[in-house]
């Protein structure tokens, strides 16, 4: 499917898609666009005193540590107010679980690595930053990122 | 005392030299006192020297076994001196027992006065710390043979000269800093490997590390 932007400040405003037929892959981006324009997909962070609205598209991972929840983007660091499973639950089905204290965002994950001990290790493109993922979670990274990929 | 190489050596030498000076003296008859013979000399000097290195150092939980030790050589002309010649003032168990419970107390005080945030002790495995960049001179990073990635928050209220220390032993640790920061770094590092990018950017945030790595790997990454 090709995407034309087109810009022209005279109009209004709208996305339209041409499609042969109503596909579960359209659906899904119907959904993508709508929850994109509805800003449902901004979640919000702190850093220092301001609170951020943060676009989850932009989440690299979050992790625990101690009694909070910090969330990464490629140049950042943010304060999330939620628990890990309430913020799992607000996030996309690009996310997925690296730890028991982590989540990723599988759509950004550039390089996968696996040490012989079984700990694996996601590398994101445009930044040095890595989540080591655990042996029980591994899989289902892996498997996350083949289905994404199939959706593509 | 600062804690370079250099006057650690001074320090030692001038001890050395005053121990030689004192058993010159007492070679030739010139006495100290009566009892003091060179073995109480050197061991004296030595005690009191090590004491005074330590508290110089502020590690207080380290002279209780030194000045026990140096009770039980000076004892019988310490109980000459409160006029119980002849006497043990003290058992030499009750000594090294009341060194060793001083030296737990003091340890566990100071333990409880420097836990969460201001030290980061990790072994094995992997693990993140969050460093908050209003205070980090209040951190050490410690790290034995595992990964530690390590991040600094509230980096925008960071207003620069403050001293990371970071100490690794076999593991591997990784300090991502913002990338408007400049790091200058005092590293000690055997056989291991510390990595910092070179970069052109000059700013008033700086973060002096000083590490101390043994056969590990420190790198520094700028986000």
């Amino acid at each position: 499917m090709k995407i034309r932007v087109l810009i022209d400040p005279d109009r209004d405003e709208e996305v339209l898609i041409y499609a042969h037929s109503a596909s579960p892959q359209l659906r899904r981006l119907q959904e993508a666009i709508e929850k994109a324009l509805s800003h449902q997909d901004a979640i919000a962070v702190k850093k220092g005193a301001s609170e951020v609205f943060l676009d989850c598209f932009e989440i690299l991972f979050a992790e625990t540590s101690g009694d909070r929840l910090w969330v990464h983007t490629a140049t950042d660091v943010y304060q999330c107010p939620l628990r890990l499973y309430e913020l799992e639950e607000r996030l996309p089905r690009g996310f997925a679980r690296a730890s028991k204290s982590c989540l990723v965002n599988a759509s950004l994950i550039f390089a996968l690595f696996r040490s012989p001990s079984g700990v694996g290790e996601a590398r994101f493109s445009g930044s040095e930053k890595r989540v080591f993922i655990s042996r029980r979670y591994y899989k289902g990274i892996r498997d996350k990122i083949a289905e994404m990929r199939l959706e593509a | 005392m600062k804690k370079t190489g250099l006057s650690r050596s001074v320090f030692w030498g001038m001890v050395l030299i005053l121990t030689a000076a004192l058993l010159i003296l007492n070679g030739f008859g010139i006495s100290l006192g009566e009892g003091f013979t060179p073995v109480r000399i050197i061991a004296g000097v030595l005690l009191v020297a090590w004491i005074l290195y330590d508290l110089f150092r502020v590690k207080i939980e380290r002279i209780f076994f030194p000045l026990a030790f140096l009770f039980l050589i000076y004892e019988p002309l310490i109980a000459r001196w409160v006029g119980r010649e002849g006497e043990d003032l003290l058992s030499a168990w009750i000594v090294l027992l009341c060194a060793l419970l001083l030296t737990i107390g003091v340890n566990l005080i100071k333990g409880s006065r420097t836990s969460g945030k201001e030290k980061n002790s990790k072994h094995i495995g992997n693990s993140t710390l969050y460093l908050d960049a209003n205070d980090p001179d209040a951190c050490v990073v410690k790290e034995n043979l595992g990964n530690v990635t390590v991040y600094f928050v509230n980096a925008e209220n960071y207003r620069g000269g403050a001293t990371l220390h970071v100490q690794n032993n076999l593991g591997e640790i990784t300090l991502h800093v913002p990338s408007d920061w400049t790091v200058t770094t005092d590293a000690s590092d055997n056989l291991g490997q510390v990595r910092i990018p070179e970069r052109d950017v000059v700013s008033d945030k700086v973060l002096h590390l000083k590490i101390h790595d043994n056969l590990g790997r420190i790198r520094v990454l700028f986000d």
